[in-house]
């Protein structure tokens, strides 16, 4: 088969679709956010511009430290917190879960159907 | 036997993350079934109101929807885990909880970062679940992206993307700078 291509299969050569679909999917639009954040904008439009007002808005009165915290960093620590708490809890059952399916399940069926019998409980959907 | 369970496990894939969020409602609301239960068992005098739209039902659907994202990765470095060692831990006089602490945990630790990247990204950009279970009250940065960019305040809504992409970033890079995951892999 490979004489009948004539092509010898590289590394670069096999990550070109995914590599396309990163860049057309990920890369490119993650670029366009990262230009557009230095744009300006006014009621109905987006106007190309170089201005940092986007980010210095954000961060209005978050160095005055007399006052209250602001908004952002309010935000911010907020979704910290959910995520520490998430995160705690999510590893201890996951931890324990996958113990007992890995070391207490002995039979390798009994362990393929408990392991659906999890994807089932927690609904994997990606 | 094995082929009616998987048919079974087929089922969640037709509903989406939002259905099994809004599912949490009617069990968790001020007539829902919890409160009803602890009401007609007598254990509480009123609805109990930090049941719904509060940080812990925030938490218990974030629990919910994303334990998966940890058991996978965990339960896959387990397997990967040479019984033969174990047993020398045991040959060696370990019980079972210096095992679990000195051979387990540290084999897995791949896997607990993986799943941690994991967790922490989704629930970082999240604001659908913060939204519906939080009640829209309980404020969060995909919130504001999504509310900036609904006024079509795009620039803005780019701005906060960034700065959230960045700080997510970080935290997955001191993440990695403490476990190495390439070189345990």
């Amino acid at each position: 088969m490979m004489k009948f291509l004539k092509l010898k299969p590289s590394v670069g050569l096999l990550s070109i679709p995914y590599s396309l679909i990163f860049m057309f999917f990920f890369f490119i639009p993650l670029v366009l956010t990262l230009i557009i954040s230095f744009w300006d904008y006014n009621e109905y439009s987006i106007i190309p511009d170089f201005i940092f007002e986007n980010y210095s808005y954000i961060f209005k009165d978050c160095f005055n430290f007399e006052k209250d915290m602001c908004v952002t960093f309010r935000t911010y620590l907020s979704t910290f917190i959910f995520c520490f708490i998430t995160w705690f809890f999510t590893l201890i059952i996951g931890f324990f879960v996958a113990y007992f399916l890995a070391f207490y399940v002995n039979s390798v069926t009994w362990q393929i159907d408990y392991f659906y019998f999890v994807l089932f409980h927690f609904g994997l959907r990606m | 036997m094995a082929n009616r369970l998987f048919l079974l496990c087929t089922i969640p894939f037709w509903t989406s993350n939002v259905i099994r969020m809004i599912s949490w409602i009617p069990l968790l609301g001020r007539n829902g079934l919890v409160n009803d239960f602890l009401l007609s068992t007598g254990l509480i005098d009123a609805p109990q109101e930090w049941l719904l739209y509060s940080g812990f039902s925030i938490v218990l659907a974030f629990v919910h929807l994303y334990t998966l994202f940890m058991i996978v990765p965990i339960f896959n470095s387990m397997m990967r885990i040479d019984k033969s060692i174990i047993e020398a831990a045991y040959d060696n006089g370990a019980n079972g909880l210096q095992i679990l602490w000195n051979v387990i945990i540290p084999l897995c630790k791949p896997g607990i970062v993986i799943g941690s990247i994991f967790v922490i990204t989704v629930v970082m950009g999240d604001f659908i679940t913060i939204g519906i279970m939080g009640g829209q009250q309980i404020p969060s940065i995909g919130k504001i992206i999504y509310v900036e960019m609904s006024y079509l305040q795009l620039p803005a809504a780019a701005a906060n993307a960034v700065i959230l992409l960045a700080l997510t970033l970080l935290i997955i890079w001191i993440m990695t700078k403490m476990i190495d995951i390439r070189k345990e892999l």
